[in-house]
């Protein structure tokens, strides 16, 4: 059977995007079908465009022309593609599929047959899905509301009635005048997916494999087919339909051309003279004595390059949700590869002084680059409810809206799932869920079945391996993203389709962040970020005991006590140098100005840890190493990094000048670098580097060590712009860290859930710095941590808030309060009832022994506590005589442990101490004792394991940070040990770690042999360690 | 563990052995108390490394274990999953109620050889009270052992304890301390020091009492009574009383279980069966009369069947639901006694029921005829009573893409409603018969002609079944129409499958 293949464009193609139903991603369909020379390839997820961009890219990537349509199912049981042929038809679809979804609640739809026949989708074309009992009545309907545009689609799956359907559709046809057309109702790229398309009916319709029977396809005939084996199917005719119809849908996602909310620019100004206007007024606002000339230079030269690519009213939205920000006293800041320039300075979007930095704005905004600045906009995370409300109300809820997050399946999730569907045990699903840890790559190990009593090479369990590994990745259902806003000049609906979300009266877009991205549509990051919040609350504690007004700009810069006390990694509690990485860097590479903690930030990064530049770094920076440059164009680049490549923008950078990279080659360089890890990709890249710098005269080692480099960097490069901002909020924070330790450590317990460290850290740090921390009372405390001054103390003291009591209900508490307003409480009977508080609030108190000034100890507490009568009609305020009850005072240990449960922390000793004297007998030293070890002893040492972390960038190696009543210890875990005693390393919260010494550059770590679990000894202390990956 | 030797009975001092006599006799209560009987129930060795586990609310949880596994560091409410991440190697068995229930309930029956006066303390004790029967089984310490070694012979783990009071000898028994406390006045200084965690009381009010800091029973006797009463409820302070004998604490004494038992002699020794029957249906009318009187019903019943000079016969008659009917009882053993060759004449039939269930009466409609299910099921059993259990299936429909998956001996609860869209042949091979090619073409009594297909089908992956076949129609020359199929997976073999009428 030779001869001229058939030309074919498949018209009706589900893409994983239809969860649950196809099996493939879109980029393996548009693989597979440049690898089978398709003409074309309709996406038509069942009443979803959620796949559309990726498949726009994937089409753009294996030159297959993509047609953009959906498969839509009416509730009466009309099945039908539609297809979209222009930018009306495709509104007229996205308006459709937003419809039928915010009609039904979310994963689900709900289309009628007036909707189809409605104006909105008439522009489209339609395929007949005629199933398997065609009704004749159904295909004159759509043959109706698409007057020349429908055809029934034929596609004959080899399910047994192949050549009886297709007369019976021919008969249809020529009855109704409809033309037919091949299709073939592909759910996977190719047959291999078979197995997983049966596993994915199987977790929709929840019923194990076992029990699905007829409910699954009869075979795999569903995927991408050789046109071959289609021309021996198909009549040529009905393939040749294909092409028609394909050649009618002209639509392009590129098309989607952008207009930007035209609001922002008031009457009389063009968008470019309303920036320029703004940016001049903030200029004066920064300058007051005029702006550097290289300041002025530098605007002017943004100003036209934002003109040039008509990016103003980008830069004025983001203004615009700033200047809200500061009208309501939220603290923000811009970041991102736009933020840093001097037009945003002068906005007010960030506090970054280009006359500290060079940057170079066209780094971030490329002639080429055809594609809209990135702005970030981090504000209180407490508060940024506050600026989204603000975006709905300032342009409407149909024309802004949240990006969406696609959730995916991931090792834990993918292993439930298909263990159900196998069919295997709830139990044994369970356990080897569970036995997936986080820091567990690559699926199930032979050894964890083991250990899970499981034969690893039992067919099932081979089965569930593999198809767990095709699954991970997958998407599973739409989420809304935590801050990626898409801001539209008209209703968002005809661009994209709309969905409810789990949460009532929420919705979302059916597109991500990066989808937005692809297309170059107008989006703002509205984050959220914890430090901002507690700066703010810090400053405003200063103020109000020094009764000065403070802001951030206040804050003197570059204090070398500040300095001082980072290189002495003093550091818990300060933004982005508190972590165990960061801190065991401080000391080596002691940052002294503030470029310096733009470095620091930076390097303690898996990017240059993997690209292997932190010990060239150090080196330099020590002295060590002659700081040379392979030429003088380089040496631009490079200087100010000492030689050492170690941002983002440096590589692109370096592309450019070493290798002749033009500035949107070295882009597309920037975004292949985060993906090639995923997808490869880097080759082409790598060879224009090797032949581009060997031709400016470079060695060929030199190139060689410049691309691996790239590779390390890989997708965890991190950007200068980003550095540049972080660096000043951690700036900011070891001010106010060290210079009013109390309000920081108030502010930073205000604003929990934040950081590295747990409130018992940072109140454990507060006193290490002389703070005078005082008890949860309720004659004295407020909802959140507060200051107490008073008397000749020079700081003042903090007093922990009724925040911190575990269960505490939010009225209970506001009711306490406004009693005690009106006056002080006598004893816990009366607190009881002015207060209204239940049995629950008041037994919350008693445990965190917060009545101590009414009731005494604990026990008296829990006792007085539980004789709280309500007040009745009859007795307004109970009074009971009793004798006195005879109680013992609680123990010191479980005082502690107590304090835990309830609050976290404890102002007592720390738990470890009252173990001291056990554990010296059992030849366990302390974190202090170990401190004064030299490299190379061997010792145990133990504590409560508060962290608990495996970077990314560590080859598996685990990090356990261990405390005792001395201070920390951090030891490293390597894997096979971890492997071996994952018990211990796993469930210890009192952890004793032997092992060895290792000391280097004032960095002390313990490298652990073995690990033994002590947490019986600690009776029942809560766990308090926080997980990190 | 090892078993509690009754030798280690420790009596306090001071406590006479025989109280006086010019009182009442006080009462004395044995508690025999079971802690490993759900593992013992469910057939686990109590003395290896097991547990039994019971489903709540946060999954499956450890209900109780052996000590093997206690030393494994496995605990009571613990999470199996994490159970058996400490010891991978744990045996483990669901809960077993029902059994618990039956191995009290014979414990029970065996008590009742020691004193009249036993009631249980579901669900691991029993409450003996022995007072009475101390002459009998030579005092108290004496029936202590016995106990003890009895229990032991029936390999139960056990802890015994004697006290004044039932709640005092539970609260001992539960707490492994097997103590025997005769007179009143010990009994403070012999509780005193227990924790409270063992008291009989709700886990949240333990929570609170350990919370205000009491740890042991004289932690609580030394508070104010009107104290404990108002804020932890009477019912504490109750139980306090009920301890000590200061509050009265009546028991249940359990009855006999119920059976049912009598026979019929026949008038002069019977050949015929019509005869046996005769005295079967007065034997019928008696047990249902007694099932009335007791509202019973009956599950099964044995029937005994006495011969001249030959060995005794029985034969069990089931039916699927409890049931009194008389008549329906009658037909059964009509059925089974027509297919017994008797081998010599009867002489006496004699009917047990040994099991003897609560009545519960179907729903009855009051305007519908609710028989017609009733009746059919009556005459299923009476054809599977007459031929015999197996005899019986019903060919149903599966849901499944593979031919000879898509039909079964017994309907699924899963069974296909309606048959597969495309052409079955009437005539399925029991097992595909493979065909020879000739020409390329497969061959079968002629050269076969493919006139229909292929219908493709590929699945089953998932149960070692999997296939991958094309499935055609096909003729040969005698005009059979076949229905063939090439195996995909094995070089394209091809098989014959089914025959078209």
């Amino acid at each position: 059977m030779t001869g001229p293949l058939p030309d074919y464009a498949e018209l009706h193609c589900l893409s994983n995007f239809s969860f649950l139903r196809g099996a493939s991603h879109p980029e393996e369909l548009f693989e597979r079908a440049a690898a089978l020379g398709y003409s074309g390839l309709a996406i038509t997820d069942e009443c979803s465009l959620a796949g559309v961009v990726r498949a726009h890219l994937a089409a753009r990537e294996y030159s297959v022309p993509l047609i953009i349509g959906s498969e839509l199912t009416t509730a009466d049981g009309l099945r039908c593609v539609l297809l979209a042929t222009d930018r009306a038809s495709y509104g007229g679809l996205a308006q459709l599929i937003t419809d039928a979804r915010r009609a039904s609640p979310k994963g689900s739809y709900l289309l009628t047959r007036e909707q189809l026949a409605a104006p909105g989708p008439n522009g489209c074309l339609a395929l007949w899905l005629p199933g398997a009992e065609p009704s004749v009545e159904a295909a004159d309907f759509l043959a109706q509301c698409f007057p020349g545009r429908v055809w029934i689609a034929v596609e004959l799956l080899l399910e047994g009635r192949d050549s009886e359907s297709l007369q019976q559709l021919k008969c249809i046809g020529r009855r109704l005048g409809v033309p037919l057309c091949a299709s073939g109702d592909v759910h996977m790229h190719s047959r291999g997916r078979r197995a997983l398309q049966d596993t994915l009916t199987a977790i929709r319709l929840q019923r194990p494999l076992t029990r699905l029977g007829r409910a699954l396809f009869a075979n795999g005939e569903r995927h991408l087919r050789p046109r071959r084996r289609l021309a021996c199917l198909y009549p040529p005719g009905l393939l040749r339909e294909t092409l028609l119809i394909a050649s009618q849908c002209r639509f392009s996602l590129d098309q989607l051309r952008y207009e930007y909310p035209a609001e922002l620019v008031p009457p009389g100004h063009s968008p470019i003279s309303w920036l320029r206007r703004l940016t001049r007024q903030g200029m004066r606002q920064r300058w007051p004595g005029g702006a550097p000339a290289k300041v002025v230079q530098t605007v002017d030269h943004e100003l036209a390059l934002i003109e040039e690519l008509r990016y103003e009213p980008y830069f004025l939205t983001v203004h615009d949700i700033v200047r809200f920000a500061r009208r309501r006293g939220i603290l923000c800041q811009g970041r991102g590869s736009a933020a840093n320039s001097a037009v945003c300075y002068c906005l007010g979007i960030t506090e970054v002084d280009p006359a500290r930095m060079d940057l170079l704005f066209e780094r971030f905004i490329s002639r080429e680059r055809n594609e809209p600045p990135d702005i970030d906009v981090d504000f209180e995370h407490q508060r940024r409810e506050e600026v989204i409300q603000y975006l709905y109300r300032r342009y409407g809820r149909d024309r802004a809206a949240l990006a969406a997050t696609v959730i995916t399946y991931q090792p834990r999730s993918a292993i439930r799932d298909v263990g159900k569907a196998l069919g295997l045990a709830p139990d044994q699903v369970d356990r080897l869920a569970k036995s997936i840890q986080w820091w567990d790559v690559g699926g199930l190990r032979g050894e964890v079945l083991n250990e899970l009593g499981l034969a690893p090479d039992a067919p099932v369990l081979r089965q569930l391996g593999t198809l767990v590994d095709t699954l991970i990745g997958f998407p599973r259902h739409l989420s809304q993203h935590v801050g990626g806003f898409v801001i539209a000049a008209k209703p968002l609906s005809q661009m994209v389709p709309i969905e409810n979300a789990a949460m009532p009266g929420r919705t979302v877009i059916q597109w991500e962040k990066d989808d937005l991205e692809a297309l170059g549509l107008l989006k703002v990051d509205v984050l959220g970020l914890g430090m901002l919040t507690a700066i703010r609350k810090a400053l405003a504690c200063v103020a109000d005991y020094t009764k000065r007004p403070l802001t951030m700009a206040d804050v003197p810069p570059e204090d070398p006590e500040v300095y001082r006390m980072i290189q002495e990694a003093d550091t818990i509690g300060v933004f982005q140098i508190e972590s165990r990485a960061q801190m065991s860097m401080l000391p080596r590479l002691r940052p002294a100005c503030y470029y310096d903690l733009v470095i620091q930030i930076a390097i303690v990064r898996p990017g240059p840890i993997q690209g292997e530049m932190v010990h060239p770094y150090l080196r330099r920076r020590s002295g060590r190493e002659a700081v040379t440059y392979p030429s003088k164009a380089i040496r631009q680049v490079l200087e100010r990094t000492l030689g050492v490549p170690i941002f983002q923008e440096q590589v692109m950078q370096l592309s450019i000048a070493a290798a002749g990279f033009t500035p949107g080659e070295a882009d597309q360089l920037r975004r292949s670098m985060a993906a090639w890890r995923r997808r490869g990709g880097l080759e082409r890249f790598e060879h224009k580097l090797m032949t581009g710098m060997q031709a400016r005269g470079y060695s060929r080692r030199f190139a060689e060590q410049i691309c691996n480099q790239i590779k390390g960097f890989g997708e965890y490069g991190f950007p200068e712009s980003h550095s540049a901002s972080f660096a000043l909020l951690a700036y900011v924070s070891s001010w106010l860290k060290r210079h009013h330790p109390a309000a920081f450590a108030c502010a930073l317990l205000n604003s929990q859930p934040m950081g590295f460290y747990a409130p018992s850290q940072l109140v454990q740090d507060a006193r290490r710095h002389g703070v005078v921390v005082r008890p949860v009372d309720v004659r004295y405390s407020n909802p959140e941590s507060s200051l107490e001054a008073g008397g000749d103390m020079p700081q003042p003291a903090l007093r922990l808030g009724l925040h911190l009591v575990k269960g505490l209900s939010q009225q209970g508490l506001a009711r306490l309060v406004a009693a005690r307003g009106e006056r002080p409480f006598v004893d816990v009977q009366d607190l009881g009832s002015r207060a209204g508080l239940d049995a629950g609030d008041l037994q919350k108190l008693a445990a965190a022994d917060a009545l101590r000034g009414l009731a005494g100890h604990r026990h008296r507490s829990f006792w007085a506590v539980s004789g709280v009568e309500e007040p009745s009609a009859v007795f307004p305020e109970p009074v009971f005589h009793e004798a006195e009850p005879l109680l013992r005072s609680p123990t010191e240990g479980e005082d502690i442990v107590a304090d835990y449960s309830s609050l976290g922390l404890t102002l007592g000793r720390h738990p470890l101490a009252l173990l001291r004297r056990r554990l010296q007998r059992a030849g366990i030293h302390s974190a202090q004792a170990v401190q004064r070890l030299r490299s190379g002893s061997e010792v145990t040492a133990a504590g409560l394991v508060i962290c608990r972390q495996r970077p990314g960038s560590a080859s598996g190696v685990i990090f356990v940070t261990l405390e005792d009543e001395t201070g920390h210890l951090n030891a490293v875990i390597w894997p096979a040990v971890a492997d071996s005693q994952r018990q211990p390393l796993l469930h210890a919260q009192l952890l004793a770690i032997t092992g060895k010494v290792q000391r280097e550059e004032g960095v002390l770590h313990l490298i652990a042999r073995r690990l033994d679990d002590y947490s019986t000894w600690l009776g029942r202390l809560p766990d308090c360690s926080r997980n990190f990956h | 563990m090892p078993l509690t030797a009754p030798s280690s009975l420790n009596v306090p001092a001071g406590v006479e052995p025989n109280g006086p006599a010019n009182e009442r006799p006080q009462p004395l209560w044995f508690a025999l108390v079971f802690p490993s009987l759900a593992l013992e129930a469910c057939g686990l060795d109590a003395c290896s490394i097991c547990a039994v586990t019971h489903e709540t609310r946060h999954g499956q949880r450890i209900y109780q274990v052996s000590a093997a596994a206690r030393r494994r560091g496995i605990e009571v409410q613990m999470g199996l999953t994490a159970a058996l991440a400490l010891c991978p190697g744990l045996v483990h068995a669901p809960r077993d109620e029902a059994s618990e229930k039956r191995h009290l309930r014979s414990l029970l029956n065996w008590s009742k050889g020691f004193t009249p006066t036993v009631s249980q303390a579901p669900p691991d004790a029993l409450l003996l009270e022995v007072r009475a029967s101390l002459r009998l089984f030579h005092g108290a310490a004496a029936l202590h052992q016995r106990l003890g070694r009895e229990l032991e012979r029936q390999g139960y783990h056990h802890h015994i304890a004697g006290a004044p009071t039932a709640q005092a000898s539970l609260l001992l028994g539960r707490s492994g301390q097997a103590l025997l406390i005769e007179q009143p006045d010990g009994l403070r200084s012999a509780l005193g020091d227990l924790p409270i965690d063992r008291l009989d009381l709700d886990p949240r009010l333990l929570w609170r009492l350990h919370r205000t800091g009491l740890r042991s029973l004289r932690d609580l006797w030394r508070l104010p009574r009107d104290g404990i009463s108002r804020r932890f409820g009477h019912g504490l302070q109750h139980y306090l009383d009920r301890l000590l004998g200061k509050h009265p604490d009546p028991r249940a004494t359990v009855p006999r279980p119920r059976c049912f038992s009598a026979t019929q002699e026949l008038p002069a020794p019977a050949v015929d069966s019509t005869r046996v029957l005769a005295a079967v249906r007065r034997l019928l009318t008696q047990l249902v009369g007694y099932l009335r009187q007791c509202d019973g019903a009956v599950s099964s019943l044995r029937l005994e069947l006495a011969y001249t000079r030959n060995p005794a016969s029985s034969m069990t008659v089931c039916t699927r639901d409890a049931t009194r009917d008389a008549e329906h009882l009658l037909r059964l053993c009509t059925e089974r006694l027509r297919s017994l060759q008797l081998p010599a004449p009867v002489e006496k039939v004699c009917m047990v029921c040994a099991d003897i269930l609560p009545h519960t009466p179907p729903d009855q409609h009051l305007f519908e005829r609710a028989h017609c299910q009733e009746s059919w099921q009556q005459r299923l059993e009476e054809i599977e009573a007459r031929l015999g259990p197996d005899c019986l299936w019903q060919p149903g429909l599966r849901s499944d893409h593979r031919p000879e998956q898509a039909w079964a001996e017994l309907a699924q609860p899963w069974s296909a409603k309606e048959l597969p869209a495309a052409k079955r042949p009437l005539w399925l091979l029991a097992r595909p018969q493979q065909l020879v090619c000739r020409q390329g073409q497969p061959w079968h009594r002629g050269l076969l002609a493919l006139c229909d297909g292929p219908e493709r089908i590929e699945t089953g992956w998932w149960d070692g079944g999997g296939c991958r076949r094309d499935y055609y129609v096909a003729c040969n020359e005698q005009g059979e129409q076949l229905w063939v199929f090439q195996d995909l997976q094995r070089c394209g073999t091809w098989y014959l499958h089914g025959l078209f009428a």
